[in-house]
């Protein structure tokens, strides 16, 4: 199980040296003096030379590749333009509330989900599959910015029970910061987990063990939680864990929307204000947390399916 | 040594010691060894059939044969040419010459291509003349017995005699002196497979082939082939006549297999060889012979030293060091055929 | 056909309402009395009436129209993306399943650091470094489908390369170029119309959600994206802007992803539930 996770730690690290150039070599094709995009439209001459200075921006792009990636690997991501502080501390003030989002966005679509998927598979091909199989097509159909969006119009504008600003405040209980940011993902995410649920149960159900099960005089109950759900444990944790990831990207919409300064909301904010110190990093943090989020679903994968660690022990 | 096989005008096909390794996939070192110093030869005109165990090797070799894989050791030469040695140009004018039928007539053709388009494929490929292409499909439409006017068809519409009619007319497109029949008939129903088995041996005279008839089916092999080569985990254990290696077998694993075939009528019934024991480990075969640990007769020797193929008169090797000296013994009823 | 719509009533659903958007599109101009570009400043964000079905915007322009003209150029740029992404992906993603070895594991390294981005903040890094225009657009959305198509292409292809044919086309001399787009390709083709499908939806989701972001595509051409972000600032007073211009992109999504789901079922019928 060790080295399993080892291996797969082993993988991931040219992977994640990988992102970092990937994301050093984007911002590097933004046309124009990198000096002078980092620093902005409004610095002066003096200021862009001294900064060329200071970055290494004069040496030749190996030298500056060098340092950058040195950098990078002592979790240095570099100064931000706008606010003069480093990208570094501005991203772990603002990932508490991404992580908030995060986990119990998905961990309440991922229990939906499920909840829903048992439901419509024991009753399959009757009016409550039809109906929660139908509400989940079109749930997948609905981008998270839309969804976001009609839940703020109804609740701020229309109820003005949650602000508009997802900030506490005097009045405003962090419930109501989450309620709205976490309902629009419950909708987005748990569609998916939905239907691999439904259809990975009612593939079990026809396997043979099950018959057997069926055959010792379990009940169907039984049947359902001690020997189905198991074994659909895998491909839903493969969706839970892609829902996950994929949240990152979707902390970006909502985060926006909601007005709700998390990672997302701070990386749009970089984008607009061309502060590329800061996409850079945040790009390559989201990124990084990604295949972190990856890594950890290959060893819960590890946990749930004997086969797969015998296999590791046995290569 | 005076049996290896040469160069002489009438081989067309030459192995020398060709191996065929594959590398474990969990990366552990070992080698898989599907095809471990074959030699023999073919000669022009003949059926030579090669019978084994599902698993001994037969497949690998007939695609090392047609260069469809790169041997990992020992050379394949075909009219006297290695095909190590040539450029892949040369390699590609070489292919029209030797062909292949495979096992399952429902995989080794294209689904998406009408039966016209699969029989000029090869056609194309060597850029016959298109008028040409046309008359010939025709032709050979008729030599396989397929209706022409089926020609817009396409292959999933066929049933399984049909369909490898169909890919014995396209193996034969390019008139080539070589076929390779891997399992030819073995998908088919028995009734199918004699007539498919009468078709070859027709087409054989017609068009001047020389086969290589690759089946586990002892009764096949038997019917089709002028010269039969057993082959067991990798190696050739026995090559000979058709007639002498159905009465007077050398190697005790030709006695096991033959003893193993069914027989017709209960009358027949006679002694059978009975193995013990299992296939050896792929990754990790027996140090001598090995069939050793299988074998009734192994001894000592046989477990540390590995015999050669060697000649016992006329067109008989066995590769086996008490070849001649064991008292085997089966009565052979023979299969339906 | 027609037998096909009537087993499969998804592929009927989804076909009957992309046929239904992409008619409003072609036909705009029949559609509606107003231009896009038309401002009518004393009617700004009027509600739903029988003159602007879906109200008008700050400008006092009408929303369905701009809505009609928008489908034109976000359907354009979908596809667009997604032919993008599918060359790229499918190119690589057949070499790799076909060649395998270790051209395989080089790309395979190379798509991994692909994936390790949301599809969304890839758009948005490439769209920031190539600046604002149409073509940029297809290209910042196109790139990240790539690794989709790479993934199903490459899957697909090892399973074909399984098959004798493959085998056959090559003792009978074909190169590996031919066996490649003649064989292999061809064959890979089911699956890649249900990601094609799919992938559509999610081109459909990046235009409007970068359009959102106010990243999408440049003024003055009116796409999806754009009249969402149009009607962003004025979302408490005019919700209907957004709101409408949303329900069109969810529409469009909707009968792709039936058609791709439907398209999944008809070629894999042991899928269906």
């Amino acid at each position: 199980m060790g080295r399993y996770i080892a291996r797969r730690l082993l993988i991931a690290i040219p992977t994640v040296i990988g992102v970092f150039l990937a994301v050093y070599f984007i911002i590097r094709l933004i046309p124009g003096d990198p000096a002078a995009i980092m620093l902005g439209a409004k610095a002066t001459d003096e200021q862009i030379e001294m900064f060329r200075r200071q970055q290494g921006l004069d040496e030749p792009l190996s030298v500056q590749l060098g340092i950058a990636l040195r950098n990078f690997m002592t979790g240095d991501l570099g100064v931000s333009i706008v606010s003069k502080r480093p990208v570094m501390a501005l991203i772990l003030e603002r990932l508490p509330r991404t992580v908030e989002l995060a986990l119990w966005g998905i961990g309440l679509a991922s229990v939906t989900g499920v909840i829903l998927g048992v439901t419509a598979a024991v009753f399959r091909g009757r009016w409550p599959d039809y109906l929660i199989t139908g509400a989940s097509t079109l749930g997948m159909s609905l981008p998270s910015f839309y969804i976001a969006l009609m839940l703020l119009t109804l609740f701020a504008v229309q109820l003005r029970w949650i602000p508009v600003i997802a900030v506490e405040g005097p009045g405003v209980s962090r419930f109501k910061t989450l309620f709205a940011p976490v309902l629009t993902m419950v909708i987005g995410n748990s569609a998916l987990t939905l239907r691999t649920t439904r259809s990975s149960i009612l593939e079990i159900m026809r396997e043979n063990f099950i018959k057997t099960a069926r055959a010792k005089g379990l009940d169907e109950w039984a049947v359902l939680f001690r020997h189905a759900l198991k074994d659909a444990a895998i491909p839903i944790i493969t969706v839970i864990g892609y829902n996950l990831a994929g949240c990152f990207g979707g902390a970006i919409i909502i985060e926006t929307v909601f007005s709700r300064p998390g990672i997302g909301l701070l990386l749009i904010d970089a984008v607009n204000a061309r502060d590329y110190a800061v996409v850079q990093g945040t790009s390559a943090f989201i990124s990084i947390a990604l295949i972190a989020v990856n890594l950890l679903t290959d060893a819960v994968y590890g946990l749930v399916d004997p086969r797969i660690r015998v296999e590791a022990a046995g290569g | 040594m005076k049996n290896m096989p040469g160069d002489s005008a009438e081989d067309i096909l030459t192995l020398r010691n060709v191996c065929k390794y594959y590398k474990d996939r969990k990366g552990s070192g070992h080698l898989l060894k599907a095809v471990d110093g074959v030699s023999f030869s073919v000669r022009r005109g003949e059926t030579f059939g090669l019978v084994g165990e599902s698993g001994c090797g037969k497949s690998t070799l007939s695609r090392v044969i047609l260069q469809l894989e790169p041997v990992s050791g020992g050379s394949v030469a075909f009219e006297g040419r290695d095909f190590a040695r040539i450029g892949r140009r040369e390699l590609r004018a070489m292919r029209k010459e030797m062909q292949i039928v495979f096992q399952d007539p429902y995989d080794s053709i294209d689904p998406r291509m009408t039966l016209e388009q699969a029989v000029e494929e090869p056609m194309a490929i060597h850029r016959y003349d298109r008028s040409l292409r046309k008359t010939r499909i025709k032709k050979l439409f008729e030599d396989v017995g397929l209706p022409v006017n089926m020609l817009n068809r396409y292959p999933h519409q066929l049933s399984g005699g049909q369909r490898q009619r169909l890919c014995i007319a396209r193996s034969l497109a390019l008139s080539p002196k070589l076929l390779v029949c891997d399992e030819a008939v073995s998908a088919l129903d028995v009734s199918i497979q004699a007539q498919i088995l009468n078709l070859m041996c027709d087409l054989k005279e017609e068009h001047n082939l020389t086969y290589i008839f690759i089946s586990h089916n002892l009764g096949v092999i038997k019917f089709i082939s002028d010269r039969i080569a057993v082959m067991y985990f990798g190696k050739i254990v026995e090559l000979a006549s058709r007639n002498e290696i159905f009465t007077h077998y050398l190697h005790p694993y030709t006695c096991a297999l033959l003893s193993a075939a069914p027989v017709l009528h209960p009358s027949m019934r006679r002694e059978r060889m009975l193995l013990t024991g299992d296939v050896p480990n792929l990754y990790n075969p027996p140090a001598g012979c090995v069939f050793c640990d299988r074998c009734v007769y192994a001894d000592s020797r046989c477990r540390s030293e590995a015999p050669v193929l060697r000649g016992y008169g006329e067109d008989r090797q066995a590769a086996c060091h008490y070849a001649g000296e064991l008292p085997l013994k089966v009565n052979w009823g023979g299969a339906p055929c | 056909m027609l037998n096909i719509f009537r087993e499969y009533k998804m592929i009927a659903i989804g076909c009957f309402i992309l046929s239904v958007i992409l008619l409003t599109a072609v036909f705009a101009p029949a559609l509606t009395s107003y231009g896009y570009e038309q401002v009518d400043l004393k009617n700004r964000n009027d509600a739903p009436s029988a003159a602007h079905l879906m109200g008008t915007d700050s400008f006092g322009r009408d929303v369905w129209t701009r809505v009609l003209y928008g489908a034109r150029v976000s359907l354009t740029v979908s596809l667009t993306s997604v032919a993008v992404g599918l060359a790229i992906g499918a190119f690589w993603g057949l070499l790799c399943g076909f060649f395998k070895g270790k051209i395989d594991f080089a790309v395979g390294r190379v798509m991994d650091i692909f994936m390790s981005f949301p599809a969304l903040l890839f758009s948005l890094l490439i769209g920031a470094a190539l600046g604002p225009s149409i073509l940029n657009m297809c290209l910042s959305v196109g790139i990240p489908l790539a690794p989709i198509f790479y993934r199903v292409t490459r899957g697909a292809a090892l399973s074909v390369g399984e098959h004798a044919y493959i085998a056959s086309a090559k003792s009978m001399g074909s190169g590996s170029f031919r066996t490649m787009f003649r064989h292999v390709l061809p064959n890979t083709a089911p699956q890649l119309f249900v990601v094609l499908s799919s992938s559509m939806g999610g081109a459909i989701t990046a235009e409007s959600a970068l359009g959102y972001l106010g990243l999408g595509i440049p003024k003055p051409t009116p796409s999806w994206g754009m009249v969402i972000n149009e009607g962003r600032q004025y979302i408490f007073d005019a919700p209907w802007v957004t709101g409408f211009g949303g329900l069109m992109v969810v529409l469009t999504i909707l009968g792709f992803n039936l058609l791709g789901d439907g398209l999944r079922d008809y070629l894999d019928p042991k899928l269906k539930g």
